[in-house]
């Protein structure tokens, strides 16, 4: 069943050496229970997707058109206190920096609390209890005595547990996780994908993983969808992606990192870099780094066309 | 000490005083770094890899003399850094360089490129007037920088041109070592690529010897020859880079490796994932550091330290579970 459905968005930021288009023209959907890995570099959108669809670009700058259907609900139209219903109840999100998305003068017993009493129909006194239960859930021990530590006493591994916790509180339909393990060491890193899977099965939690690391996406996502300079370049299921990239960009992606499972003598870097968004290239925004570009790729912009099979991928040469 | 050795750190350790009240009579230390012992060879990439807090930076800036170490002995091409004045230390600092992590706050933000990879060549009196300009032109074109970036400024570049930026000053004294300190996690993975080849080839073509610090075990694994894991200060375990990865002994490399998520979704293994998180440097845990997380405890674990054991192979393990026993 399909819980989100994305039309033609687009969300353009009108600033004073013109309009970035950070998010131009995306559709996609999200089934429940699945998890679609976002993937792409720094500045290539993919946060500002999210953030679109929480609705949390402030406007101005942000100028959000196109369709955003979740649940039945199209969000474009809702007032903000309807928004605010949806919000943190029925669709959550997790930052990639868990110090600065807590508040640093509340306990956080108090911060999960306060999710709980302003969706959910429950008494007082049995507010804490539940927040006990979400803290246990993420693996905090002592949930009792830690209700009471203020952010600043957890380390980064704790504090994004407590994040997650805070999401998940409510049981929300969608979780969108921009980045949740990217600050952390990778024995932390493990703990929490790890959390991630469990709670995705217990709760059948769709999950949008925003990331640009492709071994936790290939370690999480059902569906990936390979973003560059605002638009999709590709979607594909997992196996697909990185057994059978048809986009350049996901291609070049896949050859430059370097891996452990299977070392190679010498990397095979993206030449140039990302494009600025007030001066975008003509035609396809990546014909200057791709090594396939042909005459129309400078001229004419491709559409992202179907494949079959959930697939899809805009570029010229498919 | 060996003439094929470039770098020699022996027991190296510091400690940071913890603050506490003026009427405490015991004093109390953060154990940064305690006590390491390692050898760099000439032209070689040496790694070292550990969790944010492990010690790893604290290492490379107490080897830079910019931290003054409490013990140990460094000696650098046959010097021994730790007694050499200031005035010997700058000397010594023309071919010991260092380049950090992140390029945004390591560069002077009102210094024009030119001035930034000139100023090494002034200050130690190597050149001047059109001499200096060549010299600088030359370094940019070595690291990969058009001639038009000498003029403009740190902040009108991306992260990665930052960073070769930060790699011509490097040069410009023509260093033996060049410590790398996690030169390549603030980038995109498109461009960690271009600065991980144009590392290589640098090395290659100025036959330089290279001290990689870095968290992530697959850029490590890449670049290095040799490869040293610390855990809360000390080191776990040190072998030839393919047959830590392949082969690696102690339990926390092995925990370190299985949690790597790797880029196939095809690929099936068994994860070791580690409890709890990495404990206070200011009370580490008796005996094996890593006791408090190992999933193969024992009771000797609890009480007595392990050496550094080698167990053939230039391989090193501080593990009871393979303590002093040679490999098969």
């Amino acid at each position: 069943m399909t819980l989100l459905e994305v039309k033609d968005l687009k969300t353009h930021f009108h600033t004073a050496k013109g309009i970035v288009p950070a998010v131009d023209g995306v559709d996609f959907s999200v089934c429940q229970g699945e998890t679609l890995g976002l993937v792409g570099e720094s500045g290539c959108g993919k946060s500002v997707t999210a953030l679109s669809i929480m609705g949390l670009i402030p406007s101005p700058p942000g100028k959000i058109t196109g369709g955003i259907l979740f649940d039945n609900l199209d969000v474009l139209f809702l007032s903000e206190k309807e928004m605010r219903r949806l919000r943190g109840n029925e669709m959550a999100m997790i930052f990639q920096e868990p110090m600065s998305a807590l508040n640093p003068v509340l306990t956080i017993g108090q911060q999960i609390a306060e999710a709980i009493r302003l969706h959910q129909d429950i008494k007082e006194r049995d507010v804490e209890e539940r927040t006990i239960d979400m803290l246990q859930l993420v693996g905090i021990p002592m949930p009792e005595r830690r209700l009471r530590d203020y952010p600043h006493h957890l380390s980064g591994g704790m504090q994004q547990r407590v994040l997650i916790a805070m999401a998940l509180s409510c049981y929300p339909k969608l979780l969108f996780a921009d980045e949740p393990s990217t600050a952390l060491d990778v024995t932390i890193q493990a703990q929490i994908l790890e959390l991630l899977k469990k709670l995705r099965t217990d709760f059948k939690t769709a999950i949008v993983l925003i990331s640009h690391d492709l071994g936790v996406i290939a370690e999480m996502a059902n569906r990936v969808i390979v973003m560059y300079a605002g638009k999709f370049v590709e979607e594909a299921s997992v196996n697909d992606l990185f057994h059978n990239p048809l986009h350049p960009y996901t291609e070049g992606l896949l050859l430059s990192v370097p891996r452990l499972d299977k070392p190679i003598k010498r990397l095979q870097p993206i030449t140039g870099t990302v494009p600025d968004f007030l001066d975008l290239p003509t035609g396809c925004s990546f014909h200057p780094r791709c090594p396939y570009a042909l005459d129309i790729c400078r001229q004419k912009s491709p559409i992202l066309k179907s494949l079959g099979a959930g697939r899809r991928v805009s570029c010229w040469l498919r | 000490m060996d003439a094929s050795t470039l770098l020699q750190v022996r027991d190296l350790k510091k400690y940071y005083p913890i603050k506490q009240s003026p009427f405490s009579r015991t004093k109390t230390f953060a154990k940064a770094v305690d006590g390491i012992s390692f050898d760099i060879l000439r032209g070689e990439t040496f790694g070292l890899v550990g969790e944010s807090g492990c010690g790893k930076s604290t290492a490379a800036r107490s080897i830079l003399r910019l931290e003054k170490a409490t013990a140990g002995s460094v000696i650098f091409d046959g010097i021994d850094i730790m007694k050499l004045d200031k005035a010997e230390m700058r000397q010594v600092r023309r071919e010991l360089q260092v380049v950090f992590q992140d390029p945004y706050s390591s560069l002077n933000p009102r210094m024009a490129v030119k001035d930034i990879v000139a100023e090494p060549l002034i200050v130690h009196k190597e050149a001047r007037g059109k001499e200096l300009e060549g010299k600088v032109a030359k370094l940019l074109d070595v690291v990969g920088l058009s001639p038009s970036s000498s003029e403009r400024y740190p902040h009108e570049f991306s992260g990665g041109q930052r960073q070769r930026i930060g790699l011509a000053r490097a040069l410009a004294l023509q260093p033996k070592l060049i410590i790398l300190d996690e030169p390549v996690s603030a980038l995109d993975v498109s461009i960690q690529s271009q600065i991980i080849n144009l590392l290589e080839d640098l090395q290659q073509q100025f036959r330089l010897t290279y001290l990689f610090i870095a968290h992530d075990l697959s850029v490590v694994n890449h670049i290095s020859n040799r490869v040293a894991v610390m855990y809360l200060g000390k080191l776990a375990e040190m072998a030839i880079g393919e047959e830590l990865f392949k082969d690696p002994q102690h339990p926390y490399t092995q925990a370190l490796l299985s949690s790597v998520p790797l880029p196939d979704p095809a690929a099936k293994r068994k994860k070791v994932i580690l409890q709890g998180n990495v404990p206070s440097p200011v009370n580490p845990p008796w005996g094996c550091r890593f006791h408090t997380r190992c999933p193969y405890k024992m009771d000797i674990c609890t009480q007595k330290e392990p050496p550094l054991n080698d167990i053939g192979g230039s391989h090193f393990v501080a593990c009871h579970l393979t303590g002093g026993q040679v490999k098969q």
